[in-house]
């Protein structure tokens, strides 16, 4: 008996041993496959793993999980593979983010919109492209930068140098219902006075018929969201974030500029945005992102957007209503200026990818205009950083866009550029702050004023513990 | 007594908690005491002290957040306790038919995923169709143009939508402990003529102190812990009207790219769990006593 209990006990004992032993191999195993890289026993085939949210940009490639034909004679001339990593944008932004500060070069070519421009050069974590046009063009799909409106290349250009290029664009727009406008006389505004002069008499129209519409919707949840709108709206009254609108990380150290969040027209237009969100758009608005935005407009809940023009697209391509009730004009003008909401979606290279010359190729077709045709064509997307697309006849077939409204959009690209935003890596931290804020005032929780003075203080703070002002 | 080859039996243990707890948290106060920008890596990775944490007490938004971190705790906490008891007690005291059924239907909630949760709330809070804003208080003459939209009622919302999926966690845990509770005692009472109110708060209660400590201990550090019901529903607003600790940790973590700080405020909240959980543990074992 005593044998039996002391053998018991050496066998637990044992297994005590083996079950450490088990997590200690495992977590050296862990931590060696991090650093040795087995030697490939597939075949020679290049893979390209590209990472974005955003699949309906790029259903010219790759539409439901299937490839489509221009990717498949691309991957078959080139033998390169290509893999999509696909998800929110929360998700990517997050998954993007670890890899290239882990450098594990998980994926090749990084799809992001253009605010990141500085923070991956500045960081260090992307390829700068001017080296690869200059010595690797892929001619079949890349023809220059010609063909490209200036200002998207501007937008992804940090310090002269060019990190990305894009893709998809959009600038400032008003998106309206234009029976609704016709059926109450409502003339299209041109200006800020205009609009809410507008927005009165489409909510007396609608309240003397009893329909539960919205004169106007914006962006207006909590987040970087609703800033592209109330950056725009201040920008038309004068404002600019930093003193002497001071954009890059040099302007502001040389110019020691500070933010000007609660300057007298940062404020005004601030409080613009919150006079016509609160009085005139739709219940809720504080937390609406662009989604919900598109989705009442199409459903006839609300009878304009003010913001990207791009809605005209997408709200076109989802509704049920006839597609001639819906219409674009150019975004306002301020006491000062015209609304601004220049932006792209554009894609990087990453400096850790181990296939930079397979990248590249991939980068070439991505942005190729055989690739932009068949988003404009699949998705009626016309908001296209080229100018042979834009402003040649086929676009306005495939996208069902009468002339006006495509000269329309032509032209807010013409009148938009880069300029009324700063190209620093802590834009993105500070538009999360304006954008907060511009929920705030929606919402009743704070005024302009209030508001915009706490995001001041802490946009200094921000910018000092980032070595500003030294 | 503890002899030195009885080591060998719990080193298992100690391999997989060194690893994954420990470590962690040590590398997290670390990175605490840093200032670290995922965006500057250049700047790599300088020792700051206790700056990021006098930073974050010092913030106005550190302070809103710890409010409304409070605020939802104790009422989301009172709410589901309460909620969870008089369904444990009505399950345990009542006798019918398809009992067991309405106590699988209780325990539903509990199994949806909080993601899924965080959704179906919010779908039902949607203005103009939302089962909640476009039929429920309708039908109850109660006309609400907004629920998330609104930075008072967007805190209720939100815990109303915890509430729902978490009372099943106290209902399961307290119909336990009614199981468990001896039968002389109410035999006694009932014997002596007490009513149900008194059996309920001299029997009942006293009986059920230390299962009635647990449940709320484990709500508490589970409210303390919520992110994924807000930030689906709401993502911390309407403005910073639902902004809790891990909502601001997350922002500061991700929208920011701060680690320093994010981990800096990760640990203020792991301490404030720890703070909780010893005071609810010194508490029962006081009542074993």
């Amino acid at each position: 008996m005593k044998n039996l209990f002391e053998s018991r006990r050496a066998l637990t004992k044992m297994k005590a041993i083996i079950i450490t032993a088990i997590i200690i191999v495992a977590c050296i195993a862990a931590v060696a496959a991090y650093f040795v890289t087995l030697p490939s026993t597939t075949s020679e085939k290049t893979t390209v793993t590209l990472c974005t949210w955003g699949d309906w940009m790029l259903t010219g490639l790759v539409k439901n999980g299937v490839k489509q034909p221009l990717l498949v004679e691309f991957e078959n001339e080139t033998g390169i593979t290509v893999n999509f990593v696909f998800a929110a944008e929360d998700a990517i932004r997050t998954k993007i983010w670890l890899d290239v500060t882990s450098h594990t070069g998980a994926y090749d070519i990084l799809g992001m919109d253009n605010y990141a421009v500085a923070q991956l050069a500045v960081g260090d974590f992307v390829e700068p492209l001017e080296p690869y046009v200059q010595n690797k063009p892929y001619a079949k799909y890349f023809q220059g930068f010609n063909d490209f409106y200036t200002s998207t290349l501007d937008a992804n250009t940090y310090e002269g140098k060019l990190y990305a290029l894009p893709t998809y664009t959009f600038g400032a727009g008003y998106t309206y219902r234009a029976d609704l406008f016709a059926k109450y006389n409502v003339t299209v505004p041109t200006t800020f006075a205009e609009l809410e002069a507008a927005c009165a008499k489409l909510a007396a129209g609608f309240a003397a018929d009893g329909l539960d519409i919205a004169p106007i919707t914006m962006r207006g949840v909590k987040g970087e969201e609703p800033t592209i709108e109330t950056t725009g709206i201040t920008w038309a009254y004068g404002a600019s974030w930093f003193n002497g609108n001071a954009r890059t990380v040099n302007e502001i150290n040389s110019t020691k500029a500070m933010p000007m969040f609660n300057s007298t027209e940062f404020v005004a237009g601030y409080e613009e945005y919150g006079k016509l969100g609160r009085n005139w758009g739709p219940a809720g608005l504080s937390d609406y992102s662009w989604y919900e935005c598109a989705v009442d407009l199409a459903e006839g809940r609300t009878a304009s957007f003010l913001g990207f023009s791009a809605m005209y697209w997408f709200v076109k391509s989802t509704t049920q209503l006839p597609l001639t009730n819906f219409k674009i004009a150019l975004a306002p003008m301020g006491p000062v200026r015209r609304m601004d909401t220049f932006w792209t979606f554009s894609y990087f290279l990453n400096k850790d990818s181990q296939n930079k010359d397979a990248a590249w190729k991939v980068l070439q077709l991505i942005a190729s205009k055989q690739g932009m045709t068949e988003m404009a064509k699949t998705n009626l997307i016309n908001t296209l950083p080229l100018k042979s697309l834009m402003e040649g006849e086929d676009i306005k077939n495939w996208t069902k866009t009468p002339d006006d409204d495509m000269a329309t959009i032509i032209e807010s690209f013409n009148v938009s550029s880069i300029l009324y935003a700063p190209m620093i890596p802590e834009y993105k931290d500070l538009c999360y702050m304006l954008g907060t804020a511009a929920s705030q005032i929606l919402a009743g929780e704070n005024t302009a004023q209030g508001a915009l003075s706490l995001v001041e203080e802490m946009a200094i703070k921000t910018m000092k513990d980032a070595g500003y002002y030294k | 007594m503890f002899v030195k080859k009885d080591f060998l039996y719990i080193l298992p243990a100690i391999a997989f908690l060194l690893v994954f707890a420990v470590y962690p948290t040590v590398f997290g106060i670390n990175i605490s005491l840093r200032r670290w920008i995922l965006y500057y890596p250049q700047q790599g990775t300088p020792f700051v002290g206790l700056q990021n944490y006098i930073d974050i007490f010092l913030s106005s938004s550190f302070q809103l957040a710890l409010q409304t971190t409070l605020k939802y705790v104790i009422i989301s906490v009172g709410l589901t306790f309460v909620i969870g008891f008089a369904e444990a007690y009505l399950i345990d005291k009542v006798s019918f038919r398809g009992k067991e059924v309405v106590t699988t239907l209780l325990i539903l909630p509990l199994t949806i995923v909080p993601v899924v949760v965080g959704f179906m709330w919010r779908f039902m809070y949607k203005e103009g169709f939302g089962l909640i804003t476009a039929w429920f208080l309708p039908s109850l003459g109660i006309r609400v143009p907004t629920i998330l939209g609104d930075p008072v009622l967007a805190f209720w919302g939100v815990l109303v939508a915890d509430v729902w999926a978490q009372s099943p966690l106290v209902f399961l845990i307290l119909t336990a402990g009614f199981t468990s509770l001896p039968k002389a005692p109410y035999e006694a009472a009932m014997l002596d003529g007490a009513s149900s109110w008194q059996t309920l708060r001299s029997i009942t209660l006293p009986l059920l102190q230390p299962v009635i400590l647990i449940a709320v201990l484990l709500r508490t550090i589970d409210a303390f812990k919520v992110f994924d019901i807000i930030w689906i529903m709401t993502s911390g607003g309407p403005g910073t009207a639902t902004t809790t600790l891990n909502v601001l940790g997350y922002e500061t973590a991700f929208e920011s790219y701060n680690m320093g700080k994010a981990s800096a405020l990760g640990i203020i909240v792991l301490y404030i769990s720890l703070a909780l959980t010893m005071v609810f543990v010194r508490v029962i074992g006081r009542k074993k006593k």
